[in-house]
């Protein structure tokens, strides 16, 4: 009989960490304060985003302090910097299991929201309409009209362009000043940008002309675009569109292959050593998001205003295919998991950032960089002293916004697969279309091709 | 061993010679490597790449790295379950399968030489769905359980061997000098296994230690951070954050234990019993 | 029952709870979810043998395959012929314990190397720029020329390479205490009779090791078959697909584009071709087992 009991003994011993799994957070009310435990998670380093939220929950807390209630909201902070797919998969993952934040950052809205894991915010938007910036819940709204997530800036994604590098191929500086202006007026055109481009490595004026992110990301988009292709339609379909893709591969293979401004290793550089080389003026020009400057600044190793002096931003010129400039503006969406136990709070501390406490989104643009989603934070004095804030918020007029596209990751992460291959000469443009017709069309279930 | 003849001693110089060649690069590949951690970009030799050690490091402006107290906590813990149950586990059912007879012990047998090269890692999908209805996705412990029974199956397999080793004239002496089956269990036959627990340990505290597939897919969030995890987030392929130095000063910080242990258990290592392992991570 | 049935049970049931929890019951989960459309919204919504056509429908895994087979073969000739070059050089001509040790432990340095360290070594080794530590050796000696860029233009070379490094351990020290357990006077006899070592490696020693090469070369293929992870931190299957293997498609299918069902519908093929394989090895494995317990005394 020992034994026995000795044996069941080491099994309790073996199997312990599987029972005790069940005991969750205790939340405990010390006293008689009711405490609020809220959690939150971001990713990447744009932190001011939940910081925002946390601020606004400390004022609400001195509110309800002068209001004599006895409730106190607390956070639990979960901030990381992981690959956007593994932060959304984690998301949905978290839901599954009840371990969810109530407030987190979101890179794909529609796949969100048709999991179920969005708190509608239709009514909060409703009730605030007139402080937005007009359009900035394109991305955030399904086809039924509801809106599930909220935007806390409006980004935009423009080229970056080294003054410089123009002064050194013969360029005075108001011809260097004027360039922004003459893509605003349309007298500067994209294939004009593009010579340019082949002009300055040419010349010797940079090393390199073209220069772009070296992951997946929406960036490549407006590229498409700008070349009359097109991804989405106005429903928020994935579209496969043939003859705007093929004149981007051809744009892209040729940029590293014939004109030769873009490296073929591009892809396979370190990051931090790309970004520099737009302040440097070893490259000429970059495309992607604005708030990409202070990354860039601080890789080169110089203050935000340094670097405002030496890069200058143009929207997308008008093309042989779009007749008027453009850029695209993504908000950095954020939302409330469907599942919170505060709804209500949740939706408070949101309304308090568009109404009274503007400043702490004010914080957050200026700190990034960007025009604010709401119109009183873009009147904040945060956001007067920015010099990329004063080089570029003339753009949000020509802003357009995507809306949520189903599909969209799949569709990026395969272009980045071609863009690569075509960098490195391993693939043909018209190889790259088919080859990536052949997987969108196997692994999007709702795709247009044209 | 120490009466080899004149070409014998020749052949065995030759022999070094061609192997000192052999493993060159590849010593000169991890010292070139690990020493950069002592230099700055400039090629000064600093320490200052080792400062998330004592407190969070400010890369550039934008980015500043959490300190690894945490993940090194994580590491250590997640390490010693592991190892410390890995070796219960499969001492236990080592011995019930090498000692006991028992109805199904042919099918448990013949189910652990399956089990012990089934491809655990084409289970992943599923296994993560195991842990959310058990309730512990997204927890340390149950990476454990996981780990824990990725492994056992090896494991059990090598100290069985040990037992079968054991003669059975010295576990039935035992039994005539007093001792029940379970006494003699603990004090005579672990005693003699005694090498094949420390083999198994060996193999499982590194492999422990050097995991990362299973936190990357069963760990969600930067709330329970370990070495491995810690690491890749500042090194995605896309986006290396901290400069090359500073990485090879986080690979000597998550090295040391293994390089220690490594030296300590040198022996038992070289002696092949190495079934449990299917590359370490 | 009897005591005895009752005690062995009580042994084993730790062991029997960990492995039909996360090895038979996921097996079992893995090939209902392959009939599944299991996605982001993971509900489970059966859709027959639709993964499974969609396997043979995506002209990648054609690429994919034999990517598989270049990676496996190539890495296995290598492994094999390495390890025992190692063996014999260090278990039969290095008589010397502490050199033969000494090397050993060089070349276990990789195997004992976190992943996520491995691959960061080998992506700056190999970094497509002035900053690799290759590309600074070769400007040393060339200072026209430009950087190469070694993992996007050989990828599949690195990896083999990559792998080849990682793996030569375990089999090169297996052999030489294989070789280390074969009695010292068949060598004298040999000698005597003139044999050179060329013959005496061919003729003694292979033939003695047989059957642990037997087991190298299953637990290596096996190994190869399903363990992607320095592929993923290395390439991750690019450029274009140049170095994705069959598990490591199985992985980016379903944690990356979050096609459960898919992922898990490849992965049953793959575990199917496993078990193929352990029938074709069962016999020189069962070999080596009933010596392996043995030698370990």
């Amino acid at each position: 009989m020992k034994r026995i009991v000795l044996g069941l003994m080491v099994l309790a011993a073996a199997i312990s960490p599987l029972v005790a799994g069940g005991s969750s957070e205790a939340r405990t009310a010390e006293g008689k304060e009711q405490v609020i435990t809220l959690k939150i998670s971001h990713n990447m380093d744009f932190t001011t985003i939940p910081e925002a939220v946390v601020d606004a929950g400390a004022r609400l807390n001195e509110k309800y302090k002068a209001e004599g209630k006895n409730i106190r909201i607390e956070f639990e902070k979960d901030y990381q910097t992981i690959d956007w797919t593994q932060y959304q998969n984690n998301i949905v993952f978290a839901h599954k299991t009840g371990d969810q934040p109530d407030f987190y950052a979101i890179s794909d809205v529609a796949s969100l929201v048709k999991n179920g894991l969005l708190l509608d915010l239709t009514d909060l938007v409703e009730e605030t309409k007139d402080l937005w910036v007009p359009g900035v819940f394109t991305t955030a709204t399904d086809t039924n009209g509801r809106v599930y997530a909220f935007p806390p800036d409006l980004p935009v994604r423009a080229i970056y362009y080294n003054r410089d590098c123009l002064k050194a191929i013969g360029w005075t500086d108001e011809e260097v000043n004027a360039l922004p202006g003459k893509v605003q007026e349309g007298s500067f055109t994209f294939e004009d940008y593009i010579a340019l481009c082949k002009e300055v490595v040419d010349k010797g004026g940079a090393k390199e002309g073209l220069i772009h992110r070296t992951g997946a990301g929406n960036d490549f988009l407006d590229m498409i675009v700008v070349l009359g292709g097109q991804y989405y339609d106005e429903k928020g379909t994935l579209v496969f569109d043939r003859e705007g893709l093929k004149r981007f591969f051809q744009l892209t293979y040729d940029d590293s292959n014939v004109r030769e401004i873009t490296p073929h290793n591009l892809n396979q550089q370190v990051w931090t050593e790309v970004e520099k080389r737009i302040y440097t003026g070893d490259a000429f020009s970059y495309y992607g998001p604005v708030y990409a400057s202070p990354y860039m600044a601080s890789a080169a190793g110089v203050t935000i205003s340094e670097f405002a002096e030496k890069v200058g931003f143009i929207m997308f010129p008008k093309s042989q295919y779009v007749d008027h400039p453009f850029v695209y503006g993504a908000p950095q969406y954020v939302g409330i998991s469907s599942k919170t136990k505060y709804p209500d709070l949740c939706k408070e501390l949101y309304r308090m950032l568009v109404t009274e406490d503007t400043d702490l989104m004010a914080r957050h643009a200026a700190t990034i960089n960007t025009l604010s989603s709401v119109k009183a934070a873009n009147e904040d004095p945060q956001m007067a002293e920015n010099p990329i804030v004063a080089a570029t918020g003339y753009m949000a007029q020509y802003a357009l916004v995507a809306p949520s596209i189903d599909g969209l990751s799949t569709y990026r992460s395969e272009l980045f697969k071609q863009i690569v291959a075509l960098e490195l000469g391993q693939t043909t443009p018209e190889k790259a279309v088919s080859d990536m017709e052949t997987q969108i069309t196997l692994n999007v279930k709702n795709v247009i091709v044209k | 061993m120490t009466d080899m003849t004149r070409s014998e001693r020749r052949k065995q110089n030759i022999a070094i010679a061609v192997m000192i060649l052999f493993v060159l690069p590849l010593v000169f590949m991890f010292i070139m490597f690990f020493g950069m951690a002592f230099f700055d970009g400039e090629g000064h030799v600093t320490l200052s790449n080792f400062q998330f050690v004592v407190g969070p490091m400010k890369l550039r402006d934008q980015t500043t790295i959490k300190p690894i107290g945490l993940a090194l906590r994580n590491s250590l813990l997640f390490t010693c379950l592991v190892t410390f149950f890995e070796v219960l586990v499969s001492m236990l059912a080592g011995y019930a399968l090498s000692r006991l007879h028992f109805p199904g012990r042919r099918n448990i047998q013949t189910g652990l030489l399956v089990l012990r090269m089934f491809p655990n890692l084409l289970l992943l999908i599923a296994v993560l769905y195991v842990l959310m209805v058990l309730h512990v996705v997204n927890t340390l412990r149950g990476v454990v359980l996981v780990a824990l029974a990725f492994r056992i199956p090896g494991s059990t397999f090598i100290i069985k061997n040990f037992f079968d080793g054991v003669s059975h004239d010295i576990e039935n002496s035992t039994l005539v000098d007093g001792c029940t089956p379970l006494s003699g269990f603990f004090q005579v036959i672990i005693h003699l296994v005694k090498p094949g627990i420390v083999s198994i340990a060996v193999f499982s505290f590194m492999s422990a230690w050097s995991n990362f597939i299973l936190f990357d897919t069963l760990l969600f969030g930067s709330k329970t951070p370990v070495m491995s995890t810690y690491i890749r987030a500042l090194t995605r392929n896309d986006q290396l954050i901290p400069t090359y130095n500073v990485v090879a000063a986080m690979g000597i910080v998550y090295m040391l234990p293994v390089i220690i242990f490594f030296l300590l258990t040198q022996k038992q290592l070289m002696e092949g019993n190495m079934g449990g392992g299917k590359g370490l991570s | 029952m009897k005591r005895k049935t009752v005690q062995a049970y009580t042994f084993l049931s730790p062991f029997l709870v960990l492995v039909s929890l996360f090895y038979l019951l996921p097996a079992i989960l893995t090939i209902i979810m392959s009939f599944t459309g299991l996605d982001a919204t993971f509900q489970w919504k059966f859709v027959g043998f639709s993964n499974y056509k969609k396997i043979f429908l995506d002209p990648n895994n054609g690429l994919i395959l034999a990517n598989t087979l270049v990676y496996i073969f190539s890495a296995m000739v290598l492994i094999i012929l390495l390890d025992l070059f190692i063996a014999v050089m260090t278990a039969y001509f290095i008589r010397s314990n502490a050199w033969a040790s000494l090397f050993k432990s060089i070349i276990m340095l990789p195997m004992v190397t976190p992943s996520v360290i491995y691959s960061i070594l080998w992506l700056w080794y190999l970094d497509a720029t002035e900053n690799g530590f290759i590309n600074k050796v070769v400007h040393f000696f060339r200072p026209s020329g430009s950087p190469t860029n070694w993992i996007a233009d050989y990828p599949m070379v690195v990896i083999i390479l990559v792998e080849v490094v990682v793996a030569l351990a375990y089999g090169a020290i297996i052999l030489s205490s294989a070789i280390r357990s074969i009695p010292e006077n068949q060598f004298r006899a040999a000698r005597v009779d003139g044999a050179s070592e060329w013959e005496i490696i061919r003729q003694i020693i292979i033939p003695n090791i047989s059957s642990h090469i037997k087991f190298v070369v299953m637990w290596e293929t096996l190994g190869l078959m399903t363990n992607y992870i320095n592929i993923m931190l290395i390439t991750n299957g690019g450029p274009l697909n140049r170095t994705e293997v069959w598990a490591l498609s199985a992985y980016h299918k379903a944690f990356v584009d979050q096609q459960y069902g898919y992922g898990a519908a490849i992965s049953v093929m793959l575990i199917l071709v496993v078990f193929m394989l352990m029938l074709l090895f069962g016999f020189a494995s069962k070999r080596v087992h009933a010596k392996g317990g043995k030698e370990n005394d």
